[in-house]
């Protein structure tokens, strides 16, 4: 009755008793242990507390799982359960120090944690609590501790050191693991003997808590603020018609549309360059022939030098790209005509009043319609899209490219030139336990989640290994071949090709872990040198309009140090739509195939 | 009971317990007993129910037991945290408390007017409560264990750590014995359910004597060779350290055995578990165990602590968390 209600449901984290133990051999115990631990629960529920904390401290915890499952179903309060495990197993540690590999005393802990969470369905309520250690693991341990979902972090008195002025600190290492955890949101929890002022530890935590990377420093933080591990859907702008909210939001980004801009500049210098060597080699072509002829040349040769580029921008939105095609004309000195394809009316109302109204002493015209079904002249110079997705090609860049290549004069250039799709595997219980519950709903939307590829600023995840390469797309793109090896082209005379992909991507695991899906990247050369990128090591810095995908797994796999991971991914189109299967084997298992037919996701075209 | 002459309108009943602090003094439980050769006894005490979970500790003459030594006496020493052990350190005037803060304390009685006890020493070193003392040198040397599991070794002239074993076992440490006729080896017993022995010249654990089949709750040392402990099934078990895989379960007790103690000299073992039963046995020259003594209805809430006698050797004395003494005659 001391507290507020308020304060119990809210503030006050149960401890369940630290002697409980209900895997424990013997029958006898573990009966008595059981009862004592649902009295605790049912102690927990009836003060309403928000989680309850508990300590693992072996393998076995089936009977442990089995309690708290029954206590989830039979609770209508939600209850988050805290995990407590060391950091290291001592025990472990002892029993190795012969071999003089302490691995195993690091990966222990882990072990009885992932193995619980995994009795526990990779439940989302269920979090960990670390106990952080005097000595600390090597990074990739660490790093792995990071892909879970840390709830709070233990820290023993004994880790801190008095400075100079007697005050309690941490040393560098520390700090960082500090800093790195609460920055995903763990709390810290300062446990052991009084050493020091209770004050001075929570005034030396403040410091470091505030030590977290501002966020206003990288433009990619403040704005994914908010959006961390949160899942999303994959726009279909193919499909849909996006809204003008949507516009607004990615027209913000200032590094996409400079690389644009720049890429654009450096296509139009090209293009100029081209055309004076051109021009000189009609110049000595024609020295030695008749004046008229000369004439005639020289006439053209000038209409031809003054010809504006054409540039076509498929797919303008509300014209960033517009601006970014006139900005690099302006650069490079040269004439451009721009013709902005829409399909999306909304936008090209919003196009039309900029003509009109900003670039009326431009050369700017606005078609409303689907670039793969239009047909212009002149053909142009330069078309310009952003249609990438995610995951790259995800929404449908190739398909409407492809239908647009009728558009393009011959030895015309595209911007973007060249895509890659890429993966890495990833072991995120959070990601996993989110994609699942995103429509909660009966079983068949559980397994349609599980077959679909999110959108989602990840952070609570551990790359389980390097990221590769899975499709790549170019464009202007090579037209199939029949047997008799002449290209095959479509009733409009436009080149017939295949986006249809494989590739079987394989990885070797260097850490004991679970698989719960893949990370998924994209990076695009523009033109030139000019490139946009959001795979992690070469992430275009600032940039903000893509965050990666998630790819889930039916059933996480746990894999071994050693183990081979194996994906292979299918991009499957047919004539109404396009969908991505996958299926991975890790050694000897093998999970089912994912998203047989575009079962649960497809992209429409 | 006398009428109150407030009167709290009865929807205020929260806010009144919340502010009203009056009512609180500490309800004591006691958790052990132990008797200086002198006969003066040590007997400490935690709140375990209530808002301010203190503790204390009394120290009187054996005399005086039965009077005024039950709950609600003034303590000898008042502590701001539960006690779970503690030990006279030679004479009868200085005393070695564990605290469940994890704080060490040494506690002096200056022999003036006034016999008021007084903190000398007070050291905070173990990650939890401190759960058992045992003495290796006396006057000198005494190990602690805690709920940190942690085992540490203590110069208690000056109260410091000469050996610490962080993370001696992986869950908190509820027994210890200190080996007969040693004055550097013992063995602890742990929640983790292993029986581990010690060398305080050794920084590592000498050996692990046993991995039990559930948590150890108390040990200790029958002589050189044997060792007995209860664990959390309720079974009371012996081992010969020459050969500790061979464990010989003795006898089964229907809760947790909270504590045994062993009276060398006549060869009998107390054994109280987490039930208001006392139990002495016998032990036969074939280590069997023939019970002697049983005692259900003396105490009302659990049995804690247990001492015998030091000049009638069939007296032992109980404590538990009733709050009061109990004196057993066994014959």
């Amino acid at each position: 009755m001391i507290l507020s209600p308020q304060d119990w449901n809210s503030r006050v984290v149960g401890r369940v008793s630290g002697y409980l133990d209900p895997d424990s051999p013997s029958h006898i115990v573990q009966k008595r242990h059981e009862d004592s631990l649902n009295e605790e629960l049912a102690y927990c529920r009836g003060l309403g507390l928000p989680a309850v904390m508990l300590s693992l401290h072996s393998r076995k915890s089936n009977n442990l799982a089995r309690i708290l499952q029954t206590y989830f179903e039979t609770s209508h309060h939600p209850t988050l359960i805290w995990t407590s495990v060391p950091m290291i197993c001592h025990r472990t540690m002892r029993v190795c120090d012969e071999d003089n590999s302490n691995e195993e005393a690091w990966n222990e802990p882990w072990h009885w944690w992932t193995k619980f969470h995994e009795c526990m369905g990779w439940d989302k309520r269920i979090g960990v609590v670390l106990e952080i250690s005097a000595d600390l693991p090597s990074k990739d341990i660490v790093n792995r501790w990071l892909g879970e979902p840390v709830k709070a972090i233990i820290l023993p008195t004994s880790l801190f050191h008095n400075n100079k002025k007697g005050y309690p600190v941490l040393s560098r290492a520390h700090q960082q693991i500090v800093v790195s955890m609460v920055e995903r949101d763990a709390q810290v929890i300062v446990s052991g003997a009084r050493r020091s002022n209770i004050v001075y530890y929570l005034q030396y935590l403040y410091r470091l808590w505030k030590r977290r990377p501002y966020v206003v420093d990288d433009p990619m933080l403040s704005y994914a603020r908010g959006w961390e591990d949160f899942l999303q859907t994959p726009l279909q702008p193919l499909a849909d018609n996006l809204d003008t909210h949507t516009y607004n939001v990615f027209e913000k980004d200032p590094v996409k549309y400079d690389q644009y801009q720049k890429a654009i500049a450096q296509a139009l210098s090209d293009l100029q360059m081209k055309r004076k060597e051109e021009m000189k080699i009609q110049e000595e072509d024609s020295a030695g022939l008749t004046n008229v002829k000369e004439i005639i040349s020289g006439k053209n040769g000038i209409v031809e030098n003054d010809r504006p580029f054409t540039v076509m921008v498929l797919g303008a939105g509300r014209g960033p790209l517009v601006r970014a095609t006139l900005n690099a004309a302006d650069i490079t000195n040269c004439k451009v005509k721009v013709i902005a394809v829409e399909k999306n009316p909304c936008a090209v109302v919003v196009l039309a009043a900029q003509v009109r109204e900003v670039w009326r002493d431009r050369d700017v015209t606005v078609i409303p319609g689907d670039m793969r079904q239009i047909n212009l002249s002149p053909k142009a110079d330069i078309i310009v899209s952003e249609l990438l997705g995610s995951w790259g090609d995800n929404e449908l860049s190739p398909e409407c490219l492809d239908g647009a290549a009728g558009l393009l004069r011959p030895g015309g250039i595209s911007i973007p030139r060249e895509y890659k799709s890429y993966v890495a595997p990833i072991c995120s219980p959070r990601l996993w336990a989110a994609a699942r519950a995103a429509s909660p709903g009966n079983a068949q939307q559980i397994e349609k989640n599980l077959e679909t590829l999110w959108v989602v600023y990840m952070q609570n995840k551990h790359n389980i290994a390097e990221t590769k390469p899975v499709f790549t797309f170019e464009h202007p793109s090579e037209g199939i071949k029949n047997q008799d090896g002449q290209e095959v082209t479509d009733y409009r005379g436009l080149k017939v090709t295949d986006n249809r992909r494989s590739t079987t991507v394989t990885w070797e695991v260097k850490q004991d872990n679970v698989m719960h899906g893949f990370g998924g990247y994209f990076d695009c050369v523009l033109y030139g040198k000019e490139m946009l990128s959001i795979v992690p090591d070469t992430h275009s810095p600032g940039m903000i309009s893509w965050f990666p995908v998630f790819i889930p797994i039916r059933t996480p796999l746990r894999v071994q140090k050693g183990d081979t991971i194996s994906a292979t991914f299918w991009r499957c189109v047919n004539s109404r739509r396009v969908w991505y299967e996958w299926i991975v084997e890790v050694d000897n298992h093998t999970t089912p195939l994912h998203n047989p037919n575009g079962r649960s996701s497809e992209m429409l075209l | 009971m006398d009428n109150s002459n407030k009167i709290v309108p009865p929807h205020l009943n929260a806010e009144v317990y919340r502010t009203d602090t009056t009512g609180t003094s500490t309800q004591s439980f006691l958790d052990y007993i132990r008797i200086h050769n002198d006969g003066t006894l040590l007997v400490g005490c935690s709140e375990l129910t209530g808002r301010y979970w203190n503790g204390g500790a009394n120290i009187f003459d054996k005399a005086k037991q039965g009077k005024n030594v039950g709950s609600g006496t003034k303590k000898c020493i008042y502590l701001t945290s539960g006690t779970a052990d503690g030990c006279f350190i030679e004479s009868s005037n200085k005393i070695l408390l564990c605290e469940d803060s994890g704080a060490v304390s040494i506690w002096n009685n200056k022999d003036d007017a006034w016999k008021q006890w007084s903190e000398e020493l007070s050291v905070a070193e173990h990650d939890g409560g401190v759960m058992a003392v045992d003495c290796l040198s006396p006057g000198k040397e005494y190990v602690t264990v805690g709920a940190d599991g942690n085992v540490k070794v203590w110069d208690i002239i000056d109260l410091i750590c000469m050996r610490n074993y962080i993370a001696a076992h992986n869950r908190p440490i509820y027994g210890l014995s200190t080996r007969p006729s040693s004055l550097t080896s013992f063995a602890t017993g742990s929640l983790d359910y292993y029986i581990t022995l010690w060398d305080e010249n050794v920084s590592k654990p000498v050996l692990d004597l046993l991995k039990n089949d559930c948590g150890i709750r108390c040990l200790q040392w029958y002589d050189e060779e044997h060792i007995l402990f209860g664990d959390e099934a309720g079974v009371l078990s012996l081992i010969d350290v020459r050969n500790p895989e061979n464990k010989i379960k003795l006898a089964e007790f229907p809760a947790a055995i909270h504590k045994i103690n062993i009276q060398p000299a006549c060869n009998r073992v107390s054994v109280c578990c987490d039930n208001k039963i006392v139990s002495v046995f016998n032990i036969t020259d074939d280590l069997k165990l023939n019970l002697i003594y049983n005692n259900r209805n003396l105490h009302s809430n659990f049995v804690r602590g247990m001492a015998w006698d030091v000049d009638d050797r069939s007296v032992l004395h109980t404590v538990g968390w009733d709050g009061d003494i109990k004196t057993h005659n066994v014959t």
